[in-house]
């Protein structure tokens, strides 16, 4: 037999469970906005039955848990796709600096610049005696160097603020990682008593999602509710702990590869997207080798032109000097010749020493048609031109990526959103179910009172 | 699908942030009016415009060249028209001269003189300061000349009879007259006359010369008696007018003025010949002087092939800058009207966006409750 009391508990738990759903939906409201917050569902179910004799009778409602609504597998491609793009927006934020350096095609850029040399060359080959053409070439020959250097100072701030960015984020990568190993031993201890912790686990996706976007990550979740974090193929958080990177100590040579180690060991730290893999390719690959082609460029220029300068003769009937300092052959330091910025006379526009000669200037000028660069299969024009090439192509492969796994982040961001985000309107019709069955239940207590009322009445 | 606001919020972020993107690109575009503002633009395009860019600096350098090219030319034909009328002049002179009926000669001879002085003006004609006819040594005039005479070798006549030296209008008293080893030194007056004006030098009787005997004659002329080559002529001036076309721009003096026909020997020679009231040898010189004539007609031919030739480059090079300024713009500058029409469509997109969105944001279940 079943007393009104039951009933009466029956309408306690049902306001209860109301009570506690309307507070998780609150929550929920409450969180629309808060980065990283998966929206909770409170799991109702019936209460124990208690057989009356006739059949089991439910034992009203009850909040059996309150839980994240989320896809762990949704998170592993949101992760990987951000790497991608953390990856290639590195790429294309310096690339693009890269592109504005060199100023590429416009006016006074490099390729220009070697223009005016060239013409200052013929100039003087059609007028050999003149005192101010022979300036006019050393004055293009300076602005020349001048372009090199400026280039090559440029790219090599930028490798140094590459550097202090990739310090920056192995510091970030650090003070993440040591979070999430505090977050993951909070886990465990929270969850003992065997009910997520929900909280908790946002935060830790969130910081994977932060950090994923640095570098490339695995997650995979331990049956004590931590998780193991491996960065690449070696292991960055295992339980309460985190592995530090180093990065390399004292001041770093901003012209070698740029690399960094876990910390207490020599091995390596092998990155293979994210942030950090944009900005060492950056860095390692594509502003290292456009040094290098300006280094060959500027060599190129100071032996082929010095070859056939110091053949022709000057106004003074000198030979054999050399136009540009033979000791300086980089893009760095590329720069004319002592003798020749004393001297203009030396100039040697003569092939054959008689002053109204310019058949040895005609001949320099001339070296810009010739396939010097390259093992002598490309002018110094088309090297230049392949080098701009190059940029360009490269800063638009990290655009173009770079927007495909935006849009492919979108789009896993839109099927999170859809099965973990807070949808207003949702929430709101629910509340208001709840609402309905939180008052329903009210009137049930409600009766049960009259109806003791009656009964105490009646008999009392 | 469920939609939950977040999701809602972010698409539409993305959607107005990429369709502003497409109309700042656009508006950057067209206020550059270049389509290809970084190389990541258009990689290959940019190769192309650097490469056309440069083309065109080749042009530009080229024309440089020919218009150059063209005032050596010009410089060079003018002082040759100017020599063929000095020659056209002096056979006028000869032909005068060489009629036995002439009487004054000599007057003739001051005429030729003149133009002789002319001839050697023209042989320094200069581009900016540049001498035309002195190959690479362009900073000295090509001829130098002279009234100097030295260790002349002439044959004395009989006495009172006068025989010639090479020159007439000697200076009067610079005539210094020795044994051909140079030992013995005559004495004007005592051994021998001379008549400046005619050149003739006649042996005293009872001095120290006897006839037919050979004796060295130095003296100084009044008027230019010899003209060489000052330094040496050589080296052709070239410009480059083409990619790999060269072209010669001079003419070197030797082989304008002392060609065939040494044309200020031949001067010299006439002049000698008319102050000397030598019809004879004025006849001889006729045939030199239309040489001359021919010689320099046929090098003005040269010079006239090369102006043409320059002339036609240049023309060319212009239609090529044309043509090369009509690539670079495909290349790089902006199709103002498609950049207009997609900056209207894109607006227009965005303005959708934007009135979707805030209506969008306005609906809520909370409104009706």
């Amino acid at each position: 037999m079943i007393s009104l009391h039951a009933n009466l508990e029956i309408a306690k738990r049902g306001m209860q469970t109301s009570q506690l759903a309307m507070n998780v939906l609150s929550s929920n409201i409450a969180n629309v906005n808060t980065p990283g917050y998966s929206r909770r569902r409170p799991a109702i179910r019936e209460g124990r039955g208690i057989d009356t004799g006739v059949g089991y009778l439910g034992s009203g409602s009850e909040v059996a848990n309150i839980r994240r609504v989320r896809d762990s597998i949704l998170d592993g491609l949101y992760r990987r796709h951000q790497s991608d793009v953390g990856r290639w927006s590195g790429v294309e934020d310096y690339l693009s600096k890269v592109e504005t350096l060199m100023n590429e095609p416009g006016l006074g850029g490099l390729s220009d610049v070697m223009g005016e040399f060239w013409t200052s060359w013929e100039d003087l080959s059609n007028e050999p005696e003149s005192a101010a053409v022979r300036s006019q070439v050393r004055l293009r020959g300076e602005a020349l160097c001048d372009s090199f250097q400026r280039l090559d100072s440029h790219l090599r701030g930028l490798q140094t603020s590459l550097g202090d960015d990739i310090e920056t984020l192995v510091g970030q990568v650090n003070e993440m990682s040591a979070r999430l190993a505090e977050v993951n031993t909070m886990i465990r201890e929270s969850e003992l008593a065997g009910h997520e912790a929900s909280g908790l686990r946002d935060e830790r996706d969130l910081l994977l999602d932060q950090l994923s976007e640095v570098a490339n990550l695995q997650v995979e979740e331990s049956p004590d509710g931590m998780a193991i974090i491996m960065l690449g193929s070696q292991v960055l958080v295992q339980g309460g702990t985190a592995r530090r990177i180093e990065c390399p100590t004292g001041t770093p040579s901003r012209s070698g590869a740029y690399t960094f180690v876990w910390e207490g060991t020599d091995r390596e730290v092998s990155v293979e997207s994210g942030l950090l893999k944009g900005y060492l390719a950056a860095r390692n690959e594509h502003i290292a080798s456009y040094i290098s082609d300006l280094d060959a460029l500027a060599q190129g220029f100071v032996t082929q032109i010095n070859a056939a300068h110091s053949s022709g003769y000057g106004l003074d009937g000198s030979t054999g000097t050399d136009f540009f300092d033979p000791g300086k052959v980089t893009a760095a330091d590329i720069s004319i010749d002592s003798d020749i910025l004393g001297n203009l006379d030396l100039i040697a526009a003569s092939a054959g020493g008689l002053v109204g000669d310019g058949q040895n200037a005609l001949a320099i000028a001339n070296l810009k048609s010739v396939s010097t660069m390259s093992g002598s299969s490309i002018t110094f024009d088309a090297f230049y031109n392949t080098l701009v090439g190059r940029v360009g192509l490269e800063c638009k492969e990290a655009v173009s990526m770079r927007e495909a796994e935006e849009l492919l982040v979108l789009d896993v961001e839109n099927q999170r959103a859809a099965i973990s985000g807070v949808s207003l309107d949702e929430e709101m019709a629910h509340l208001i179910s709840y609402q309905h069955a939180y008052e329903a239940m009210v009137q049930v207590a409600g009766t049960i009172d009259e109806m003791l009322a009656d009964l105490i009445a009646v008999l009392g | 699908m469920r939609i939950s606001n977040s999701g809602l919020r972010q698409n539409l972020i993305h959607t107005l942030n990429r369709s502003l993107e497409r109309i700042e690109r656009i508006q950057m575009e067209m206020a550059t009016g270049k389509r290809i503002l970084n190389p990541s633009d258009d990689p290959p395009g940019t190769i192309r415009a650097l490469s056309f860019r440069r083309r065109l600096d080749d042009n530009a350098q080229c024309q440089t060249n020919v218009s150059d090219g063209l005032r050596w030319n010009t410089t060079t034909e003018s002082a040759l028209t100017a020599v063929l009328e000095n020659l056209m002049q002096l056979k006028e002179l000869a032909t005068r001269a060489a009629d036995d009926a002439m009487g004054d000669r000599a007057a003739i001879g001051f005429s030729a003189d003149q133009l002789l002085n002319d001839l050697l003006d023209l042989s320094r004609s200069k581009v900016d300061e540049r001498h035309v006819f002195s190959g690479y040594n362009t900073n000295s005039a090509p001829f130098d000349q002279s009234n100097q005479i030295t260790d002349e070798i002439f044959t004395a006549g009989a006495v009172d009879a006068a025989v010639d030296l090479v020159n007439a209008r000697i200076e009067e008293g610079s005539v210094v007259v020795t044994d051909l080893s140079g030992a013995v030194t005559f004495a004007e007056g005592d051994d021998y006359t001379v008549d400046d004006a005619s050149g003739r030098i006649t042996i005293v009787g009872g001095g120290g010369m006897s006839e037919g005997t050979q004796y060295l004659a130095s003296y100084t002329t009044e008027g230019t008696s010899s003209v060489g080559v000052a330094d040496s002529i050589e080296g052709s001036i070239v410009r480059r007018i083409g990619s790999d076309r060269l072209t010669e721009v001079n003419l070197l003096g030797t082989e304008v003025f002392q060609g065939s026909v040494d044309l200020f020997q031949l001067t010299i020679d006439l002049k000698n010949a008319l102050w000397k009231d030598d019809a004879e040898a004025v006849r001889g010189l006729l045939d030199s002087v239309g040489e001359g004539i021919s010689h320099v007609t046929e090098l003005l031919g040269i010079v006239g092939a090369r102006a043409e030739r320059l002339e036609n480059q240049d023309l060319q090079l212009q239609s090529d800058r044309i043509a090369l300024e009509g690539f670079l713009s495909d290349v790089e500058n902006v199709d103002l009207t498609s950049a207009v029409v997609r900056m209207q469509a894109e607006e227009m997109a965005y303005e959708t966006a934007l009135a979707t969105a805030a209506r969008m944001l306005e609906i809520s279940l909370v409104n009706y409750l």
